[in-house]
């Protein structure tokens, strides 16, 4: 068990900077996920922290111990691969107990962990088998039992599930939160999928250019996003953005684009004063967009009209892609709406819930 | 990459012209050095000689006397190799006792050229003076043999005396400043050229200063750069030629204050390096005699007062000016040192950071370094020399002789020229990698069919001519060639045709070459080809199928693009295997007919292995190599074959 | 329907020319070997000029003076014993420095692959004087050491560019799992890495042995006892001219070709990935 805490880590190659002066605390017994779009940094991050790469700058503390110096067999930590890198020339025994043979563990000791690590992933019955002779989802069982018997203090995952389908992948993403539960061993586990972030991180950090966002609880990120950036990366379908300007006609404040104007009330009114009339950039998350026709109007909402451009019915819900002059927006509404293409549609804004970022910087706005 | 590389191209033109000026600079010093130490040896011959002919000359006492006198000089210096006094042919002296009073025997090496010369002092009296003449000059051997004729009265010959005098030593041109200063050189180029560090211009001057600093040094320490120069020069020469006999050999004082007087040295400094003494031109001539009068009335002595006050002079002058070098080099080399310090603790942390690596490197490196890389180099050399056949023979240096040999015989069409052979050589290769590739890319794509029968045994009935042994494949072949009995023969006259003698005419013998070698190689190139094509995924095909494409089609457009990444390099390796095939041309047609057939590689054999001629064959072989590295560089850039393999 | 029946008529006489030429190409290609046999059980003065593969008088003569009357035995030794040592020796050369240029960013590395690819280039001949001269002065002539020594040397930059091109292929993750799992690097090499580079270790090898089973020129230089030839050199000498007795050639040849023939034979289903794996990515 342990803690992880990066201190203004920076890692360049050559003259391009990767990883630009990174400051996170994993707590123990914490599943953080850095999440982020690929070419981000992310991955250099977890290699960082795994020793696998030098760290140009900065300090990488593993419970209490710089660990910079500190080759990655010492550094008490094990990682699952993208690619899952068994090796293809010993059986799924052997995968499994390289890394304890390596530590010269008693033979006996290597048996036992080894089958208990199996029999907790179900591969009891492949230990014989080589990687070749595996489906996906097995050789994933394999590369995490290989981890699980080690019993180190860190646990890292690199993308391990981007290999998988998304059945096998949603499968394996209850498995994984289940072992953690279990073990509540630390984990850093990166990933570009930011379903897999909301649904399995404790905590996640948000990677965007080398720099990390935002962290904090899936929620807390979901709700209250930092920037565009964040607001964009989270969520799905993600959430809409159009650029309109706050303006003040007889006491009254709208927010007006080419083919949208809308009102807002007083609180938010009072808000957009505070920060001056002009342009902004707005988003709104597909769910905060209702059909007209079967949402019952409450205070802060707003009616605009848009074209139906697609309609995508995922059975409990349905997408709704419209158009209001040049702006586009998704809307998650009920399966029983009748909208159809082409048609005009009323939809219902949920005026509390839109967030205003600054034109310029992206950031978000309170 | 090709920024940098142009960006280090000045620099590295730059560096390789200073070396050559500097090797070139080398050369000269120590061959003037030689001259001035081959001077000083001559006039000390000269002056032991003297005294023993004058005895000649007067009669007085007979063949005891000059005995004694020899046997006293002998051992007064140790360099006196060996003394012989001939009057007429009969020895009166010898430094071989049992010789003495002999008769002198042509036949006698040693003798040899005193024999002549005895022969033709008596026969061409006219030409004789009283003045000695160089018998033998060997610098390898640091030997002379000093030839001093004993007259009679003003024309007429009395004997000859011969001296054999070690030549002294030449102190190493390569003194330690020569090396600072290639050292400093090198240093400040490198620094120029590397991106290092910020530190790489004041790096660069530092090196530069101290270059400047050791060249000056070397500059004025070396007399015969500046001091033979000059009319001073010679008297500096001699006044140290004086000194060191007055320091060495007192006793021979007079007879070179003699000489002196007599104008004898003045012109020899210039012009005793030939074998035979040739009297000074006229314009030198006339600047001896003003020398003479000028000298005319000085002692030996005073000439040395005067010499050394000279030299005095001077060396004060170049003693101050060393010391103004010397703080400028001790100012630059504490620089240098300082940044040195850091940089080489740097180049240390890479040996360390990299350890692993080298370590795993180093065996390989080792082995290519003292067994290809040294050979390879020790085999250029040679392509420079004259090198005797027997080990022991010393090399003689001959600059670009045997490549000009070679080059400059233009005859392009008769066979053992080296154009012909390049020719043969170049037809030979493109006709063979042509018909490897043709015949292994065929084989490849029939075999490479999912439903042709058999494809597994042919598979590996067609690899063997592979596993063979390429010798025993030529002699095989040769054999299968033969008049008599071979079966290419017998299918002829099973065709109703007469046996031909594969090896009497250019043609059929070129082609039993070729037949030979393409059986040796196509199942490589098929290898090759089998490889990559298992690597193109079938649905490139499917693909092409469905938009349309036939089976040509299919071939030019998908087949071969993604072959050419393995391709390539197989065609470039076979080339060079093909032009340096030594077996099959060696074993096959062995030349014939009339060493029409040969290649450049067994070209070079024969004058390495038969004719031993071993520089002509080290610049053959690098004839080769230049070729060989050419074609690699220039097709390495068109096909871009090593492409992604430095990443 | 009927022009389909047409075309498949025409593809099945390109297919039976096919197999026809393939299998002519096949017989050309082995006939030189069958023809060996031929001379090689006859005697001299049965040879005539004819396609036969059957000896006029058959006779086991020729390999009862190879075999028995000189010593065989002895040479197949000092050959087997001078390619068995160079391929080991070679393979351990290459496979190291192999690894090192593909694994590892270290300064010197362009220069160090380059300088392997440009020996290629050596023109053998300039090399004999010299390599004879640091043998001897080794005091290896006439020692199977000092042939090893060379071959192994000169077997090196084909070995290496060979395998550095397969360990390119052996996926980073292998050796970083196996980093992270506590082992050494040279364990890694030992248990990783060569292991899953089996095929072209085993390419190499063959390469190695076969220029030390084969070559012949170096050692006639440098062996001067007839009980430290090596079967090339036996070979070559005491059938002298080989033009005198071409049965005696062609038993010796058989003899001296047979092990390697089937060594090859038996290595030849890795010389595809082996050989290619390295140079063609996709």
């Amino acid at each position: 068990m342990a803690e992880v805490i990066l201190e203004n880590v920076t890692k360049k190659f050559g003259d391009v900077t990767v990883v630009k002066g990174i400051n996170l605390q994993i707590k123990d017994g914490e599943f953080m996920v850095l999440v982020g779009p690929s070419g981000c940094g992310k991955t250099t991050l977890l290699r960082l922290v795994a020793g696998l790469e030098e760290v140009t700058e900065g300090k990488i503390i593993i419970n209490g111990r710089v660990v910079n110096q500190v080759p990655p067999k010492d550094r008490d930590l094990a990682m699952v691969f993208q690619s899952y890198a068994l090796y293809p020339h010993m059986n799924v025994y052997d995968n499994m107990a390289f890394a304890l043979k390596m530590r010269k563990v008693p033979r006996a000791e290597i048996d036992d962990r080894v089958q208990e690590a199996a029999r907790i992933l179900g591969i009891e019955k492949l230990l014989e088998r080589k990687p070749k002779q595996l489906s996906g989802g097995q050789r994933q069982r394999v590369a995490l039992g290989r981890t699980i018997v080690r019993k180190p203090s860190v646990f890292l995952f690199d993308e391990p599930l981007s290999n998988l389908d998304a059945k096998l992948r949603g499968q394996m993403r209850a498995e994984i939160s289940k072992l953690h539960f279990q073990l509540k061993t630390t984990s850093i586990y990166v990933t570009h999928d930011q379903v897999e972030a909301m649904t399995m991180g404790s905590k996640i950090a948000i990677v965007n250019e080398g720099v990390i966002q935002q962290s904090g609880t899936p929620m807390d990120i979901y709700e209250t996003p930092v920037n565009k950036f964040v607001a964009g990366f989270i969520g799905s379908p993600p959430m809409n953005f159009f650029e309109a300007v706050v303006q003040e006609e007889n006491g009254r404040v709208f927010m007006a684009s080419e083919g949208l104007k809308i009102h807002w009330q007083e609180k938010l009114a009072a808000k957009a004063k505070q920060h001056g009339l002009g342009e902004y950039i707005f988003g709104i998350r597909p769910e905060n967009l209702h059909d007209a026709e079967f949402f019952e109007k409450v205070e802060g909402c707003e009616v605009f009209s848009g074209q139906v451009e697609v309609v995508e019915p995922m059975g409990a819900e349905t997408y709704v892609h419209l158009t209001t002059g040049k702006d586009r927006f998704v809307a998650r509404v009920t399966p029983k709406t009748g909208a159809r293409v082409g048609r005009q549609m009323q939809v219902v804004m949920e005026t509390a819930k839109v967030h205003v970022f600054d034109k310029k910087t992206w950031k978000a706005l309170r | 990459m090709a920024g940098t590389r142009k960006n280090a191209a000045v620099p590295i033109a730059l560096l390789a012209a200073l070396c050559t000026v500097l090797a070139g600079f080398l050369v000269l010093d120590r061959a003037f050095k030689l001259d001035r130490q081959q001077d000083i040896s001559l006039v000390k011959a000269h002056l032991w000689l003297r005294p023993l002919a004058l005895a000649v000359e007067s009669g007085a006492g007979g063949p005891e006397k000059i005995a004694a006198l020899a046997g006293a000089d002998r051992r007064a210096d140790p360099r006196i190799g060996g003394l012989q006094v001939l009057t007429g042919t009969n020895f009166l002296y010898h430094s071989d006792p049992r010789k003495i009073g002999a008769d002198v025997d042509p036949e006698d090496a040693n003798d040899k050229g005193l024999y002549d010369n005895g022969v033709e002092i008596r026969y061409l009296l006219k030409s004789v003076r009283r003045k000695p003449y160089l018998l033998d000059l060997d610098r390898t051997a640091g030997t002379l043999a000093l030839c001093e004729p004993a007259l009679k009265g003003r024309r007429k010959s009395m004997g000859i005396l011969r001296i054999g005098y070690g030549l002294e030593k030449v102190r190493g041109a390569m003194d330690w400043r020569i090396w600072a200063l290639f050292l400093a050189l090198f240093l400040a180029f490198y620094f120029m050229q590397k991106k290092l560090f910020k530190w790489r211009w004041p790096l660069a001057a530092a090196c530069l200063l101290l270059a400047l600093a050791a060249g000056s040094l070397l500059l004025l320490n070396n007399e015969s750069l500046n001091l033979r120069q000059s009319r001073e020069a010679k008297l500096c020469h001699l006044a140290e030629v004086g000194a060191v006999l007055a320091r060495e050999a007192p006793e021979l004082l007079p007879v070179f204050a003699a000489d002196l007087k007599g104008g004898l040295f003045s012109d020899m400094l210039g012009d005793w390096k030939t074998a035979r003494f040739v009297p000074a031109g006229g314009g030198v001539g006339s600047a001896v005699g003003a020398e003479r009068v000028a000298w005319g009335g000085g002692s030996a002595v005073d000439l040395e007062a005067d010499a050394v006050a000279q030299a005095g002079r001077r060396q004060q002058s170049v003693r101050q000016l060393k010391v103004v070098l010397a703080v400028f080099g001790l100012l630059a080399g504490l620089l240098l040192f300082f940044i040195m310090a850091g940089h080489a603790l740097r180049s240390l942390r890479a040996i360390e950071k990299y350890r692993y690596s080298y370590i795993m490197v180093f065996p390989a490196m080792v082995g290519m370094i003292a067994l290809v890389l040294l050979p390879f180099l020790y085999g250029l050399s040679m392509a420079f020399f004259r090198v005797p056949p027997s080990q022991s023979g010393k090399w003689i240096f001959v600059g670009l002789q045997n490549f000009i040999k070679i080059l400059a015989d233009f005859h392009p069409l008769t066979p053992e020229n080296f154009y012909f052979i390049l020719l043969v050589t170049l037809m030979w290769t493109a006709i063979n990698v042509f018909l490897h590739v043709s015949i292994g890319l065929t084989l490849a794509i029939i075999l490479n069919k999912p439903d042709f029968p058999l494809k597994r045994v042919y598979r590996v009935l067609l690899i063997l001519p592979w596993a063979m042994p390429s010798y025993i494949t030529a002699l095989i072949w040769k054999g299968m060639f033969h008049k008599q009995f071979g079966a290419i023969n017998a299918f002829i006259k099973l065709l109703g045709f007469e046996p031909i003698s594969f090896f009497n005419n250019f043609w059929t013998a070129f082609f039993a070459n070729v037949a030979t070698n393409t059986w040796l190689g196509f199942p490589f190139m098929m290898v090759i080809c089998l490889g990559a094509l298992q690597s193109i995924p079938a649905d490139l095909y499917e693909a092409a199928q469905i938009d349309g494409a036939g089976k040509w089609q299919q071939f030019k457009r998908i087949t071969m693009p993604l072959l050419k990444p393995a391709l390539f390099p197989a065609i470039i390796l076979g080339t060079i295997w093909t032009f340096n095939m030594f077996n099959v041309i060696y074993l096959v047609s062995n030349g014939e007919p009339n060493r029409s057939t040969e290649i450049l590689i067994t070209q070079a054999y024969r004058f390495a292995f038969e004719k031993f001629n071993w520089g002509y064959a080290a610049a053959y072989s690098i004839l080769i190599f230049l070729i060989l590295l050419s074609y690699g560089i220039y097709t390495n850039r068109i096909t871009k074959a090593t492409e992604g393999v430095f990443d | 329907m009927e022009a389909k029946k047409k075309r498949s008529f025409r593809e099945r006489v390109i297919g039976a020319l096919l197999q026809f030429s393939i299998l002519l190409f096949a017989i050309g290609t082995v006939y030189p070997v069958l023809w060996v046999f031929k001379i090689a059980f006859g005697s001299q003065r049965g040879l005539s000029l004819s396609l036969s593969l059957f000896p006029a008088q058959p006779t086991l003569e020729n390999f009862n003076y190879i075999l028995f009357k000189k010593p065989f035995f002895i040479w197949l030794l000092n050959s087997l014993i001078v390619a068995a040592a160079t391929a080991v020796i070679g393979i351990f050369l290459a496979a190291t420095a192999g690894y090192a240029f593909s694994r590892f960013r270290f300064p010197g590395r362009t220069a160090g692959l380059l300088s392997f690819l440009i020996t290629q280039m050596f023109p053998g001949t300039l090399m004999m004087i010299p390599l004879y001269l640091i043998v001897n002065w080794l005091g290896l002539l006439d020692n199977l050491a000092g042939l090893v020594l060379v071959y192994s040397t000169s077997a090196i930059p084909f070995s290496v560019w060979m395998l550095k091109g397969y360990f390119d292929t052996i996926p980073k993750e292998l050796e970083e799992s196996a980093l992270i799992d506590g082992a050494s690097r040279t364990l890694i090499f030992y248990k990783i890495i060569l292991p899953l580079a089996k095929p072209a270790l085993a390419v190499t090898a063959l390469f190695s042995f076969m220029t030390a089973w084969n070559e012949y020129i170096l050692a006639a230089t440098f062996m001067n006892r007839e009980l430290s030839y090596t079967l090339p050199v036996a070979l070559r000498n005491f059938v002298g001219q080989f033009a005198q007795d071409w049965g005696l050639f062609a038993a010796g040849a058989i003899l001296v070709s047979l092990p390697i023939v089937a060594l090859f034979f038996i290595l030849q289903k890795y010389l595809v990935s082996g050989l290619t794996a390295g140079s063609v990515k996709g």
